[in-house]
């Protein structure tokens, strides 16, 4: 850890952690500690609070919600318990949704990561235009999502689009692939386009992680002979790891919750092919209005998102990356 | 390391607290700027009903999100014609028009009036209806129109947000695709029929008959019907039917041996036939389902008629024509086809009037032109109307002055001038054809008979959820029969639960 933390952390002599502890609690007064302790919640309180009305107040609410039958129709809503749950878990669209979800997630973060590290370790190299290829490399990034959907629907049409003129160009005869109007390439087509629109966030933030890695430890690992996948895996890698953790968390909650792409080019189709949660939320509130079931939707996509997430962030404090 | 302290707050928080829980409020607010701000769908189940207007404005939810795509403009036969596409990404979602506020010459308090409609973007017709508002104020100087906006996508979740959370319009625009009647079944609407019954400029005569009906529901009026369109007309390369030695079908056997002698893959193909999940989709079938003299329901609504055999018969048709279309019809929306029909890909594509334009600014060259619909021998051609009807909120407290805006709204002259649609009153609809579109005649011939069964019932957008899925079994190959019994089944389950 770099020195300025110990200059923040102000009256510590010395730099051995373990004597600082019982040392600063048995100097401090009782009532200091309580006017800081105060402090303290004054200073979080106002994001409590707007964490509280903006995100738990709803969401308690769309809990309650599930448990009824509310349509737009139908504006007092009866109670009907599991039901909206039951309903769901006995209908297979549901479980495709939850299969198309967890394989559109995975495969996008895997490869976002890959991608933007890859990608990364190539602009953190010295040569010529290299300013000009990273704002490049970040244009997708920046696209709207909607425009990049509509974007890549063109590509993907079978005869004016450019994705089958580019197989063409190899020889390949001409495929005619109607990649989003089949049902078995339409998911990896909305997932290849998620992966060419999310991966420059990975890269820029692995690019700022490269740049703090420090070049004597990488010098050194030169001198002892290591070689580049030595280099990287043994001394870049561990360097940027919390950058990579911290990446692939972010990442893995906005690609979950993200709506703009598939909505734009398959709407959720062909069938029920690439619909995944956002998508079929909409489909069943805003659509059909049935809000119960949509609730019941929301909460299921919550559920296993904040699994998703608690598990994460007790990963990143076991290996303490939080701190 | 780990026992490093800030003492800056303290002994008590270390600094791996407060990281922590910087780490979580980042999480936390990562889950919630992923789940409310830019995925509306993902608002939607943290925020829920009510709660949602309130707190988020409808504004919030719109640009980056479910933004304006071509794929969704056409989900409604009304949808301007390109507007919400082409301008609707860089447009904010809920503009304010014009906040103008004119001087007041005494008399009465003030009045503000709220009216919301769906983002046109031709400057023209904006212009027109800033001039239109002005010309109210003038005649009316204690009641001042606010005016607000939406890209057509986000418009419906808008307005149902603000039905269910209180912060309503006085007036607004809703679809004739069944919006109408689902607004009035919820109970957020005022029915009409005493103000129509006591005025003098809105009388049933004067309108195209399908866009008046669309606003009956339970033996009431609940809209006044502002503009009209109908699915579709056949729109067709001369070109390339003239070197086929084809001439425009009427019926559906000659449309077979045209898109038989037509079809070239892979340089040329038949026609754009349309098959993604959307309401254009819906209302194509609709047409070809009504002119074999089948229906999805009986008029009251009640009895599922999708898998009788005349509405059986136009889906066995309808899956024959996807040997024509190229490769795609699965995912394939109005806009696609728009785009093969004017890169010179398809000899016909199937689209309301609102797309000459479109035609015209994109493929200035291609010679198109476009005649009726072919029906099945011996029967004429049905369209499916679909269009916009002017409604009263039930929370408005000026519903006198509402109703004053709505006559204004469908006078002759200014029906003519604010429309980018043909205006649902029928003298005004003749002139805005006449002076504006390619074969006047035949569009306003599908106008007068074409029907708007989408009405019928308060949960249209579940059965049309229905039909979807059973365009999608039928395109993917499955039998029409099997795919519309299943479908009959599905729809009958949501009859029933209304």
């Amino acid at each position: 850890m770099p020195q300025s933390w110990h200059a923040v952390g102000g009256d510590f002599l010395a730099d051995t952690a373990s004597q600082v502890k019982p040392a600063a609690a048995a100097r401090a007064p009782r009532r200091r500690a309580w006017r800081d302790a105060y402090l303290g919640y004054f200073l979080i309180a106002p994001t409590l609070i707007l964490i509280g009305v903006l995100i738990v107040l709803p969401l308690v609410e769309a809990i309650g919600l599930s448990f009824t039958d509310k349509l737009f129709i139908n504006p007092t809503p009866r109670f009907v318990g599991l039901q909206n749950y039951l309903n769901a878990i006995q209908s297979d669209v549901f479980w495709r949704v939850v299969l198309n979800s967890l394989l559109w997630a995975g495969i996008v973060v895997v490869f976002q990561f890959l991608l933007g590290l890859g990608s990364a370790l190539l602009l953190n190299r010295n040569f010529h235009g290299q300013a000009l290829a990273r704002a490049l490399v970040i244009l997708p990034w920046v696209t709207p999502g909607v425009v990049a959907g509509l974007l890549w629907k063109l590509l993907y049409d079978p005869y004016i689009g450019g994705v089958n003129a580019f197989i063409h160009l190899f020889g390949i005869p001409d495929p005619w692939i109607p990649w989003l109007g089949n049902p078995s390439t339409a998911l990896g087509a909305v997932i290849f386009t998620a992966i060419w629109k999310g991966s420059p966030f990975s890269m820029v933030m692995y690019l700022a992680a490269l740049q703090g890695v420090s070049q004597d430890s990488i010098e050194a690992a030169l001198i002892d002979g290591a070689n580049g996948w030595n280099r990287l895996w043994h001394v870049i890698l561990p360097e940027i790891m919390p950058t990579v953790r911290i990446t692939v968390l972010l990442t893995s909650v906005w690609t979950f919750n993200y709506f703009d792409l598939i909505y734009v080019l398959t709407h959720g189709g062909p069938g029920e092919s690439t619909e995944i949660f956002p998508t079929y939320i909409y489909r069943l509130f805003f659509e059909q209005t049935k809000l119960g079931a949509a609730t019941t939707m929301g909460v299921v996509s919550l559920v296993i998102l904040l699994v998703f997430a608690l598990f994460y962030i007790r990963e990143l404090n076991r290996a303490r990356v939080l701190e | 390391m780990r026992d490093d302290q800030v003492s800056l707050l303290g002994r008590r928080l270390t600094r791996r607290d407060m990281l922590r829980l910087l780490g979580l409020g980042t999480a936390a607010l990562g889950l919630a700027a992923c789940s409310q701000a830019p995925a509306t769908p993902a608002a939607a189940p943290t925020s829920g009903g009510a709660a949602a207007a309130p707190t988020q404005p409808p504004a919030a939810a719109a640009p980056t999100t479910v933004a304006p795509t071509r794929a969704a403009a056409p989900t409604t036969a009304a949808a301007a014609p390109t507007a919400a596409a082409t301008t609707a990404p860089a447009a904010a979602a809920t503009r304010p028009v014009a906040q103008a506020t004119p001087a007041v010459s005494g008399g009465g308090p003030k009045i503000t009036l709220n009216y919301w409609d769906f983002q046109q973007s031709d400057k023209s017709i904006l212009d027109a209806f800033e001039k239109a508002r002005q010309d109210f104020q003038k005649a009316n100087p204690n009641i001042e129109v606010k005016v607000t906006v939406t890209p057509y996508p986000q418009y419906r979740d808008a307005l149902l947000k603000a039905a269910q959370g209180g912060n309503a319009p006085d007036v607004a625009t809703v679809d004739q695709g069944g919006w109408t009647t689902e607004f009035a079944a919820s109970g957020t609407i005022l029915p009409l029929d005493d103000l129509v019954g006591k005025s003098s400029v809105i009388k049933k005569d004067v309108y195209f008959p399908g866009a008046w009906d669309s606003n009956f529901y339970q033996g009431k009026m609940w809209g006044v019907p502002m503009n009209n369109d109908v699915w579709e007309e056949n729109y067709y390369n001369a070109d390339l039917l003239n070197s086929a030695g084809v001439k425009p079908p009427t019926t559906w056997d000659e449309l077979t041996d045209a898109l038989k002698k037509l079809n070239k893959p892979p340089d040329q193909f038949g026609v754009g036939l349309l098959g993604h999940k959307g309401e254009d989709t819906i209302v194509t079938i609709l047409s070809f389902i009504m002119s074999n003299g089948g229906a999805v329901l009986s008029d009251d609504g009640k009895t599922v008629m999708i898998n009788q055999p005349p509405a059986v018969e136009a889906l066995d048709f309808y899956q024959s024509l996807a040997q024509y279309a190229p490769e795609g019809t699965l995912n394939r929306a109005e806009p696609d086809a728009a785009n093969l029909f004017t890169a010179g890909k398809i000899a016909m594509t199937w689209d309301g009037s609102w797309q000459q334009d479109t035609y015209n600014n994109r493929a200035p060259n291609m010679k198109w032109d476009l005649a009726m619909m072919p029906a099945p021998k011996g029967k004429s051609f049905v369209g499916c109307l679909g269009g916009w009807n002017l409604v009263i909120f039930k929370q408005s407290k000026n519903q006198d002055a509402a109703f004053k805006w709505i006559e204004f709204l469908s006078d002759k002259q200014v029906q003519q001038d604010v429309n980018s649609l043909i205006p649902a009153r029928s003298d005004a609809g003749e002139a805005f054809v006449r002076a504006k579109r390619k074969q006047p005649d035949v569009i306003l011939k599908t106008v007068q008979t074409g029907k708007a069964p989408r009405s019928n019932s308060p949960v249209w957008p579940q059965i049309s959820d229905a039909l979807q899925t059973m365009m999608q079994d039928l395109l993917s190959g499955t039998k029409a029969k099997d795919a519309a019994d299943k479908a009959a089944s599905a729809i009958d389950k949501i009859v029933k639960s209304v």
